[in-house]
């Protein structure tokens, strides 16, 4: 399973991450729900 | 309940994303608003330039067009159960910063998500070339947006597409398509519609409490 994203704490095993000190007070940490596994497009490409 | 939908129009599990949301969204009772958001998969793409997509894949992952022929049919195949006809074989990869640009200009006439769906229907499914100008601004006005020329040859609402691929960097994006339910929740990918729906649930119930 992959790991939550940088300020994303996924719903299931409650490990929350502190966001970096730098970013603005009103951005959010969220829960991540869903399969961690499904396919996505990042960084320039799609796991096709 | 506001979902916020991070998408880029070239990419491929989006628009399959976007149609198993709409399932789930079909079969919940509550209103929800929804905002598309800009992000790009290859900002360093150079602008004005359009090639195949085959040739850029091939040129990103290596091998010949038979190869990326097969890379791509397993996304092609899911697509098709989705009732979306993708066709990567006339698809041009194009830099989407206009067509973002472009889409928040229909956003500011409320056509936000027509908008959306046109461009993508154009980029993977008719395989139109979204860096022309002229194809843009015809797509623009085909769901009713006015004013699209100047907009596309000019700079406007290049801070608002910055800010949405700021925003989604901040929200711990790292790719797309990647929905934002009441800034609580994230869901990312193209998740399957029931999984939409169980996340439409828990924010609803979440708001609720």
């Amino acid at each position: 399973m992959r790991a939550a994203a940088p300020g994303l704490v996924h719903g299931m095993d409650e490990d929350v991450q502190a966001p970096p000190t730098e970013e603005p007070r009103d951005v959010p940490v969220l829960v991540t729900l869903g399969n961690a596994d499904v396919p996505v497009c990042e960084d320039g490409s799609c796991a096709l | 309940m506001k979902v916020e939908i991070w998408s880029d129009i070239v990419c491929p599990w989006c628009y399959i994303g976007k149609r198993r949301f709409e399932t789930a969204l079909a079969d919940f009772d509550h209103p929800v608003e929804i905002e598309w958001r800009s992000f790009q998969l290859d900002p360093e793409f150079p602008r004005g330039k359009a090639i195949p997509v085959y040739d850029a894949l091939a040129e990103k992952f290596g091998g010949g067009r038979e190869q990326v022929r097969e890379m791509t049919g397993r996304v092609k195949d899911l697509a098709a159960i989705e009732g979306l006809d993708y066709d990567f074989e006339h698809g041009v990869m194009v830099n989407t910063f206009d067509a973002h640009r472009l889409a928040h200009h229909a956003k500011s006439q409320g056509l936000g998500p027509e908008m959306h769906e046109r461009l993508m229907r154009a980029q993977l499914i008719e395989g139109q070339t979204l860096s022309d100008v002229d194809t843009l601004v015809r797509l623009a006005e085909e769901i009713g947006v006015e004013g699209a020329g100047p907009v596309v040859t000019s700079d406007q609402y290049t801070a608002d597409v910055d800010a949405d691929i700021q925003q989604a960097r901040l929200l711990g994006a790292t790719g797309v398509p990647f929905f934002v339910l009441d800034r609580k929740y994230g869901v990312s990918g193209a998740q399957p519609a029931e999984v939409f729906a169980q996340a439409l649930r828990q924010a609803a119930e979440n708001s609720a409490a």
